[in-house]
């Protein structure tokens, strides 16, 4: 008579298998082994809520817009990007803004200190701190960025005598930064401790600052 | 007239990026999570175009071109999983974001180079995870090599006995802030299998692509990474008990 061949698993085979297929299911054997090893039958559990938990967290993030505005301006710089339209804009607008550079200089800068002292509130954020930094009026004081605003829109007007289809382009797209601008001060305002908010106005006004950068520069060298 | 043909593409990109507040509330999660072998959900990872947008193959060729559109498209369809990706692995925005970029950016050099061999999320995913692990590596982390032992006390017997009893059971215990802080407690190499599988939902052959390992060595990293989670979840549990047990002797001490 041969020996009773061994039907029981052991501990370490188990973790065997976990080691070799993690999620795959368990054969009878394993299954057998569980219903009789409480440390095992531990083990497996604590995987098993291992797993589960690791489902609620998320697998995607947004990334700051900042981001993908840093890489394009990289890749722009190393000449890695193709430019194949809008160049029928410069000539009319090049010369208004030649003339009307001091004005949209004035607005980016504005628009700059905003921002350098909403990131000021943020880093100098601490725990002991925190009171003060909630405070609704860390925010940008609303005279310079009425200052910014209404350079930006003399600026603008001043357009329309030079280019409409420009000056509407210009508009646009202006309206939209500043409603985003609009809608983030309302939330940091409403909620002061949301780091989130100040991130997004933080944001809005860097975008605002480029837009009006990159209108400058277009001005400039079309005025070469 | 190049230089300005450029700014003013980069003045519609400006615009593009306008923010909507309400939109930061969107997330997706794409996985296709299994337990016990069986797939728990469907969702599938890989977006399509919509409402007339490029799709991914047409925007790789675009971008290969040059194509500033094309270059923001792709941008757009992997970011999010790449920043994810990042922040697990080195646990605060500010290093994420530069990973992010530097990632991007290396995708963007090379992709003159993509020929279709791999998919190019994956391509794209070993490129990220390359840029991580090189940036631990230069913050003189201890890395792991998939290929090594990193756990020089680990036994090589049975399952540990000295812990995992059942009065410390992580089922119903373990939360989604205190598994983040063990994850980024995890050496490189397994919380890189880690996330990638267990968050990102991606198969071992693809991880082992990504990590330039075998199919078996992904999943007996992620073994490892998964025992070290519990290791660490359980000594969390361990301090959060003894702490309740010194407030309650407190608490009797002033009230004897």
């Amino acid at each position: 008579m041969g020996e009773k061949a061994r039907t029981t698993m052991l501990c370490h085979e188990l973790e065997d298998i976990f080691s070799r297929e993690p999620d795959s299911a368990l054969p009878p054997s394993a299954a057998e082994h569980l219903e009789t090893c409480t440390v095992c039958r531990a083990l497996a559990a604590d995987l098993k809520a291992i797993r589960l938990a690791s489902l609620e967290l998320p697998a995607e993030e947004d990334a700051p817009t900042r981001v993908w505005a840093r890489i394009r301006l990289e890749l722009e710089a190393e000449g890695l990007i193709r430019e194949p339209r809008l160049e029928e804009e410069r000539g009319s607008a090049a010369n208004w803004f030649f003339f009307q550079r001091p004005a949209f200089a004035g607005a980016v800068l504005a628009l700059l200190i905003l921002a350098a002292g909403l990131v000021g509130v943020r880093r100098t954020r601490t725990g002991t701190n925190l009171a003060a930094d909630l405070n609704p009026v860390s925010l940008p004081a609303s005279d310079d960025q009425e200052a910014s605003l209404t350079s930006t829109e003399a600026g603008i007007e001043s357009l329309q005598q030079v280019d409409p289809q420009v000056q509407a382009v210009f508009k646009r797209d202006l309206a939209l930064v500043d409603d985003a601008i609009s809608k983030c001060e309302k939330s940091v305002r409403e909620q002061p401790g949301n780091d989130l908010a100040r991130e997004y106005l933080y944001d809005a006004y860097q975008q605002k600052a480029q837009l009006l950068a990159v209108a400058m520069d277009r001005g400039t060298l079309g005025g070469r | 007239m190049r230089v300005q043909a450029r700014r003013a593409q980069t003045l519609d990109t400006c615009l593009s990026r306008a923010l909507a507040w309400d939109e930061y509330n969107s997330r997706s999660k794409g996985r296709i999570p299994k337990i016990d072998g069986v797939p728990t959900g469907s969702v599938p990872r890989t977006r399509r175009s919509e409402t007339g947008e490029l799709s991914e193959s047409e925007a790789i060729r675009l971008a290969q071109d040059g194509d500033a559109g094309a270059f923001e498209r792709i941008y757009q369809l992997h970011s999010r999983r790449v920043y994810a990706l990042c922040l697990r692995m080195v646990g605060n925005t500010a290093e994420a974001e530069d990973l992010t970029q530097e990632a991007f950016l290396q995708l963007f050099r090379k992709i003159g180079t993509f020929r279709g061999e791999s998919a190019f999320s994956t391509w794209l995913h070993r490129l990220s995870v390359n840029v991580v692990l090189m940036k631990l590596r230069k913050k003189a982390l201890p890395e792991t090599s998939l290929e090594e032992q990193t756990e020089p006390d680990e036994e090589t017997g049975g399952p540990r006995k000295d812990i995992g009893g059942p009065d410390l059971l992580l089922t119903g215990s373990v939360d989604r802030v205190n598994l983040q802080r063990a994850v980024e407690q995890l050496p490189p190499g397994y919380k890189a299998v880690f996330v990638l599988h267990d968050i990102q939902g991606y198969e071992h052959n693809e991880i082992a692509q990504i990590m330039s390992c075998s199919i078996g060595n992904s999943k007996s990293q992620l073994h490892k990474a998964r025992m070290r989670l519990r290791e660490l979840l359980q000594e969390t549990l361990r301090d959060q008990a003894r702490q309740q047990r010194q407030a309650a002797r407190g608490e009797t001490a002033g009230t004897d």
